[in-house]
């Protein structure tokens, strides 16, 4: 009968105690918490934008966080990254041995999923969210039921693990300007092929963008960790996204620590979006069959 | 050709029933990730896979307050195991005849649901389906229970509460289901032999149904596991009225170069209920002494006939796990626990068990190839049984969540001897192999 009285009364206390128990850098008030910092990155640029806004300029490593904030973001690294990160971030957790897909060394400061310029560091924003939404197709989950406060609290403590964040030459950071979007269209694609293969896309990723071009079996990236070069066929295989905008971002930022270069200062605007949209369409391999466009298949009547 | 076939066949399994394959791809699909956040190799767990697990399964730091939006409107996975078995058992003197068997189990399936009801309520639900040749199928709901997630609001999962059918937070649960096999102290029942049916039974091995309190609790040194509560054991009534037993369990983790260290302790103690059942005695055949060509049917001293009464039965054990610094390759662990059961027979006869293991999971090929050993033994102090067991087999990935596994298991047992019969060593050989799917 005592059991059935503790557990009852264990019941009856579960509500209050999640109540009663508050922490005032936990989920209580995330916006709140999330605002304050996009105030203080706001002072960061200097001119009263945002690092969101595209191609806005942040002229200066941001005001340190607060102790709070800092211890709350190390609890959670500790809890939710560790694992994989160590607790030293230095990308050599406990189960990284056993992954193909490395997790990140934070402690150099070089970050894949940016939308900064090539070579420089990531937005805070950018940091958020990759932990938010996850590396698709590696063992980076998404974070998305994270509190936001604690998701930018680990963003803070995460930068803590790099001196980069803090060296004043390591600014301005140029956030991406994506400009005017190109749409998707037969001539659009049949452009971006052509620029595929004069950008010597193929060389990694293979004539018909599988992965399996002839140095796809060489790759490494800086950290000394063999790499595969993305299937561009396989929707599941994009780990930052698979829209359009997602690839135009990829060939304007590159991907630093991989061989993945930045195509800003060597293709136009428009160019990447038309490339971009080729990319894109191989993972709708209706758009695309060896080459041939698809409407030279829908004149053609092959509807296969 | 056909020494390679045998061969094939006695590559492992016996034990490696579906029953025991807690990997659950709904997780990776809701979390968009890969089987290889949360397992080594299913369904070896990892140090995320412990958290996840300790957070009440939801990614660990989050709280789960609302569905995700993409996550699978088919909450269910289902893991399907078709299987080759071989088996031999034999002893030393060749008393008992030797009997062997093959068999191909079709498919088995577990089939597992979980999500989250909202708010800190989520709950976790497994049902397997066995299918073995020759044998009627059978579907039971094996896991079923109700968790309070993060009842701190701390955002860690540091207190957490399930009240259902589940398995207790024991160091190991998931490298014992690697090697296919329980470790013999868990599958360990001193009624055995016996026409004696307890009411319910405290197993480390099978899912108990109870009340309880888990997590994780990060700021203690680097990692503490616990859970605590009551259970009635294998056959609980659902009212919780016979949730008499307590069983409690300390896990204490910190890191080496980021290579863990685990010790801990646990208990599961309580009364066992042997009501309206009867008590004979068993028997097994031995050679007579002297007479190798006589074959007796011998039965032990114990003509006790009752009708009911309580045995209290507890388990303690101490463990310790330690994966290799340099490498992170080889995890190491091992546990020692003794089982006291005070009233076995109705008139204060008691056994006394004790039982050790240790092993080793090694990482040969990362996301692709592993292999692992374990040895276990078994002694029961009052009738001076004896047991051992080899497990050996690896896991080799085809896909992340479709491997082939095989295991090859040695058991040996000593029966007793007697003032006219010499001691019998029986050893049973299994072997086989399986290719496990995961979706």
């Amino acid at each position: 009968m005592y059991i059935q009285t503790l557990t009852v009364a264990a019941a009856i206390g579960l509500s209050g105690l999640a109540w009663i128990a508050h922490d005032p850098l936990s989920a209580h008030d995330p916006i709140l918490n999330a605002s304050s910092i996009m105030v203080a990155d706001r002072s960061a640029t200097g001119n009263g934008s945002s690092y969101t806004d595209p191609g806005a300029k942040i002229i200066a490593p941001e005001q340190p966080a607060s102790r709070e904030i800092l211890a709350r973001g190390r609890k959670m690294f500790l809890v939710s990254c560790a694992p994989c990160h160590g607790a030293d971030g230095s990308g050599s957790g406990p189960i990284a041995v056993n992954l193909l897909s490395k997790p990140r060394d934070l402690t150099r400061g070089i970050y894949m999923n940016r939308s900064t310029a090539s070579g420089q560091l990531p937005t805070d924003y950018d940091l958020y969210r990759t932990i938010t939404t996850g590396l698709h197709n590696t063992a980076m989950p998404a974070f998305r039921q994270m509190a936001p406060g604690d998701r930018w609290a680990v963003v803070q403590y995460i930068k803590t693990f790099s001196a980069r964040f803090n060296d004043t030459t390591e600014y301005p950071l140029d956030v991406l300007n994506v400009g005017t979007e190109v749409l998707p269209s037969p001539q659009s694609l049949a452009t971006g092929r052509n620029l595929y293969l004069q950008s010597q896309c193929a060389t990694c990723h293979g004539l018909r963008g599988q992965g399996d071009g002839p140095a796809a079996g060489t790759l490494t990236d800086d950290f000394g960790n063999r790499i595969w070069p993305t299937d561009l066929t396989n929707a599941s295989a994009f780990k930052f996204g698979r829209s359009n905008l997602d690839i135009f971002r990829i060939f304007s930022t590159g991907l630093n620590g991989t061989p993945m270069p930045s195509f800003e200062q060597t293709l136009s605007e428009t160019d990447r979006w038309h490339l971009a949209n080729y990319v894109w369409s191989l993972q709708n391999t209706d758009q695309y069959v060896d080459g041939v466009a698809a409407d030279s298949l829908a004149e053609s009547g092959d509807h296969r | 050709m056909r020494t390679v076939f045998v061969a094939f066949f006695l590559v492992v399994t016996m034990g490696m029933v579906a029953t025991q394959a807690k990997a659950v791809p709904v997780f990776a699909r809701k979390y968009n990730t890969t089987c290889f956040t949360c397992h080594t190799t299913p369904p070896l767990l990892n140090d995320f896979g412990l958290r996840f697990q300790a957070n009440g399964y939801q990614l660990p730091g989050t709280l789960e307050k609302y569905a995700q939006a993409d996550q699978p409107n088919f909450l269910l996975g289902m893991v399907a195991q078709p299987m080759f078995l071989y088996s031999e058992t034999k002893d030393n003197l060749g008393v008992t005849p030797t009997t062997t068997s093959t068999s191909f189990s079709g498919v088995e399936v577990a089939l597992f649901t979980s999500a989250s009801l909202g708010s800190h309520f989520s709950f976790f639900t497994g049902l397997p389906i066995d299918y073995f040749s020759g044998q009627p199928t059978t579907i039971n709901v094996e896991t079923a229970n109700l968790m309070y997630t993060d009842a701190l609001n701390d955002g860690t999962g540091s207190l957490n509460f399930r009240l259902g059918e589940f398995r207790f937070l024991i160091p190991y649960q998931h490298q014992v289901l690697l090697a296919n096999q329980d470790p013999l102290i868990y599958t360990y029942n001193p009624f055995a032999g016996k026409s004696v049916t307890p009411a319910n039974t405290l197993s480390f091995a099978d899912p108990n149904f109870g009340v309880s309190a888990f997590g994780m609790i990060p700021g203690i040194a680097e990692g503490l596991r616990y859970e605590v509560g009551f259970s009635g054991g294998t056959a609980s009534d659902i009212d919780l009225k016979t949730s008499k037993a307590i069983f409690g369990a300390l896990n204490q983790t910190v890191y080496l170069n980021n290579a863990p260290l685990r010790f801990g302790a646990f208990y599961y103690g309580g009364p066992q209920d042997i009501a309206g059942t009867t008590h004979f005695p068993r028997s097994f055949v031995a050679p007579r002494a002297g007479s190798p060509g006589i074959i007796d049917t011998i039965a032990e001293p114990d003509s006790l006939v009752t009708s009911g009464w309580t045995n209290h039965s507890s388990r303690v054990g101490l463990n310790l796990e330690i994966v290799d610094p340099w490498t992170k390759r080889f995890d190491f662990y091992s546990q020692y626990l003794m089982g006291k059961d005070d009233n076995i027979d109705s008139a204060g006869g008691g056994y006394t068990a004790t039982g050790w293991f240790a092993g080793m999971n090694v990482i040969i090929l990362p996301e692709k190839f592993y292999v692992y050993g374990r040895y276990d033994i078994l002694n029961v102090k009052e009738t001076d049984d004896k047991k051992n067991q080899i497990d050996v087999g690896f896991q080799y990935h085809l896909l992340p969540n479709a491997f082939v596994t095989a295991v090859y298991t040695i058991t040996n047992e000593t029966l007793p001897q007697s003032a006219t019969l010499s001691a019998i060593d029986q050893t049973t050989t299994s072997a086989g192999i399986g290719i496990r799917f995961g979706f």
